[in-house]
């Protein structure tokens, strides 16, 4: 079996387009099978394979495995899977092709060695999620669909040009370039990752296009994107100190704006900011412990993140509602969605035995060891907002809360698969943290679970919900927008643009009214030369055979007697002159 | 939340946090400021929430339809699931 390298990424492409011809029951299944085969590729591929595909004089690597990418490949295609099991239930074309197309073009990007690669599959990538957003078909999921896609064009335009820019300067492989010359390819790399991983103030698109994905894209679209921008933020800028900065930012926007946001997808949005503000920061103090933690967290984070964003799904399946303040009881109504939120809600706050306090833990004691202790301190500060923002927040008002006589109506047992898959993996990573560990790139050796480090999290995540407790009857959120800094681009932006437009179009207006008085002028005048000319019609018409007619030719011909006095003339007058003349 | 509920709750916390207060003090002594988890998460929660709700509510929150998007159910959660 050894033998056997299939790129996993294409091979999923490849069954997204497959599944795009085939009838609507084996294309549910291949959401199933295929990612599951993909997972089987990625787990036998073994370290250090590098395949190069040599086109047009360029040596791709397009299949590169390293201890430094081995636990993305596993961790998505693993969520992938479970993913696929959830989505599988629609069955319709475009949601398949993007899904898996999304998913293998992830893969891509993960296994992807040098810059050419990366930008191909990174781009694919910003095609497919789009398809995802789109396949809602709902007016707001289209408007939605265009500004992510826009962004998205944007961030990926300037990754293209500053890889261009570096590839003709000769590095060809991916690499640091913190050390390197910060010059226009520096800032363009950075500016397009920094899209994709939703660093603030470039963030926008995520809380505004992620509630409005198909409930199968969101469990795809929330892991993925972002969390491979953290991986090639790490490869090109580890160390880089400005990105503490940026990180602690994004920590408290995202959780600030995460408790008092209503839309459970939008929240949960508003959160993946948080905890990649985590993974910044984490790659910004950049040593070797450092940026094992990012790794560590963005692998917890995409299984947890995944599963909360599958059970909002769900609810919002079970119920058709989205809004928090609509919902409230559900505990009874939807009891295994309950445990499989609490057990996401209970990792993403890592609490100990769940995913997230092998994950999470890592990113304080990194910053404690690199001598930071006031940025340990924040981010202790930044996950009390996790706390309370998703377990005790939407746990509570969600599963107890007010009883609101809710309908719930089954929702389908694959659907169900995927959300029982992804929690059985947070326990098991919240359980096994030397198998986590031992996946990343520096093989970090850490032990979270010591008495006085679960004692920590058993007085902090309860003090904090002493304190929501206290406040309970101001918590419950708002039926309100949330303005972000999308507002510039939908506002101001759209009235520039709107008033640009006009104008233009005014413009033209004007033009054009100039065009057709001087093409009308032309027009009369070519119909009748004679009346611009103010020459009288000579003939009195005396029938009326030409009177639908403005120029009527008859009235302006001279008599053929007039015709004929004149020949007969002109040859008197010859004949004369012939006579004299001889 | 019914008032009884609400203080049952409020015991359980309190137990949770003298307990885990009163193991930190037998497992590690003093030199771990006991309690200071305690603090720092009420302390910091208050902040947090007092932040969110009071200033960065009130000043980010528009009415739903801010964009002129009117509220539209999308399809999967209408009727037959994912059935376009």
């Amino acid at each position: 079996m050894s033998n056997v390298m299939i790129h996993p990424g294409i091979f999923l492409i490849i069954c997204g387009l497959v599944a795009v011809f085939v009838p609507k029951i084996v294309r549910q299944a291949m959401m199933i099978i295929c990612p599951i085969l993909a997972f089987a590729f990625a787990f036998v591929l073994p370290l250090g394979t590098d395949g190069v595909l040599t086109l047009f004089g360029y040596d791709f690597h397009y299949m590169f495995v390293a201890q430094k990418n081995i636990m993305f490949l596993l961790v998505f295609t693993l969520v992938a899977v479970f993913a696929g099991f959830y989505s599988s239930y629609a069955g319709d074309k475009l949601g398949a092709f993007a899904a898996m197309g999304y998913a293998g073009g992830a893969a891509g990007v993960i296994m992807a060695g040098d810059w050419f690669t990366l930008i191909f599959f990174w781009e694919f990538m910003a095609i497919t999620s789009t398809l995802l957003i789109w396949g809602n078909r709902t007016k707001k999921s289209t408007a939605a669909g265009f500004r992510y896609l826009l962004v998205h064009m944007l961030g990926g335009n300037m990754l293209l040009f500053g890889i261009v820019i570096k590839v003709t300067q000769g590095s060809y492989m991916i690499s640091n370039l913190t050390e390197g010359p910060h010059d226009l390819a520096f800032w363009l790399i950075f500016l397009g990752m920094a899209v994709n991983a939703a660093i603030v103030p470039l963030h926008a698109w995520a809380p505004d296009a992620y509630p409005e994905s198909t409930l199968g894209g969101g469990a795809f679209m929330s892991g993925f994107t972002t969390k491979l921008a953290v991986l090639c933020v790490c490869y090109a800028f580890a160390g880089w100190k400005p990105l503490i900065v940026f990180g602690l930012i994004m920590i408290f926007y995202g959780a600030c704006l995460a408790i008092i946001e209503n839309d459970m997808r939008r929240l949960l949005s508003y959160h993946i900011i948080s905890q990649l503000g985590f993974m910044i920061a984490d790659i910004g103090i950049g040593t070797e412990f450092a940026q094992d933690a990012a790794y560590a967290l963005a692998f917890g984070n995409v299984l947890y993140k995944s599963l909360l964003f599958m059970c909002a799904g769900a609810i919002i399946y079970a119920t058709g509602i989205r809004k928090i303040n609509q919902l409230g009881r559900l505990a009874k109504k939807m009891p295994l969605t309950c445990i499989v939120f609490f057990i996401a809600a209970f990792s993403i706050t890592g609490v100990p035995g769940f995913a997230g306090f092998t994950c999470k833990s890592l990113s304080m004691a990194c910053a404690e060891e690199a001598g930071l202790e006031w940025v340990a301190t924040l981010m202790m500060l930044g996950s009390i907002g996790t706390a309370l923002s998703i377990p005790i927040k939407m746990g509570y008002f969600i599963f107890f809360g007010e009883e609101r006589n809710i309908e719930v109506k089954p929702y389908p047992v694959v659907m169900k698969i995927g959300m029982v898959g992804g929690a059985i993996a947070c326990i098991l990573a919240g359980v096994l943290p030397g198998q986590v560990y031992s996946l990343l790139p520096f093989a970090t050796d850490y032990t979270p679970y010591t008495i006085s480090h679960v004692l920590e999290y058993a007085q902090l995540l309860p003090a904090a919900f002493l304190a929501f407790l206290m406040y309970l009857p101001n918590m419950e959120p708002h039926t309100a927008l949330t303005i972000d800094l999308d507002w510039f681009y939908r506002k101001p932006f759209a009235i520039c643009y709107a008033g640009l437009s006009k104008a233009l179009f005014a413009f033209q207006n004007y033009c054009g009214g100039i065009g057709r008085k001087v093409y009308h002028f032309l027009q009369v005048t070519s119909n009748d030369p004679y009346s611009f000319l103010h020459m009288s019609p000579k003939n009195e018409l005396s029938d009326d055979r030409q009177s639908h007619m403005r120029y009527k030719e008859d009235a302006y011909r001279s008599r053929i007697g007039d015709g004929m006095i004149w020949v007969i003339g002109s040859i008197a007058v010859i004949a004369i002159y012939l006579l004299i003349v001889m | 939340m019914s008032k009884e509920t609400k203080k049952k709750v409020y015991i359980v916390i309190i137990v949770i946090l003298a307990l885990a207060v009163i193991l930190t003090i037998a497992t590690s002594g003093f030199h771990h400021k006991p309690g200071y988890y305690v603090l720092f998460g009420f302390v910091g929660a208050w902040i947090l929430i007092l932040f969110s709700k009071r200033l960065l509510g009130p000043l980010l929150q528009k009415d739903e339809n801010y964009y002129g998007e009117a509220e539209e159910d999308s399809c999967e959660s209408k009727g037959n699931g994912g059935g376009h």
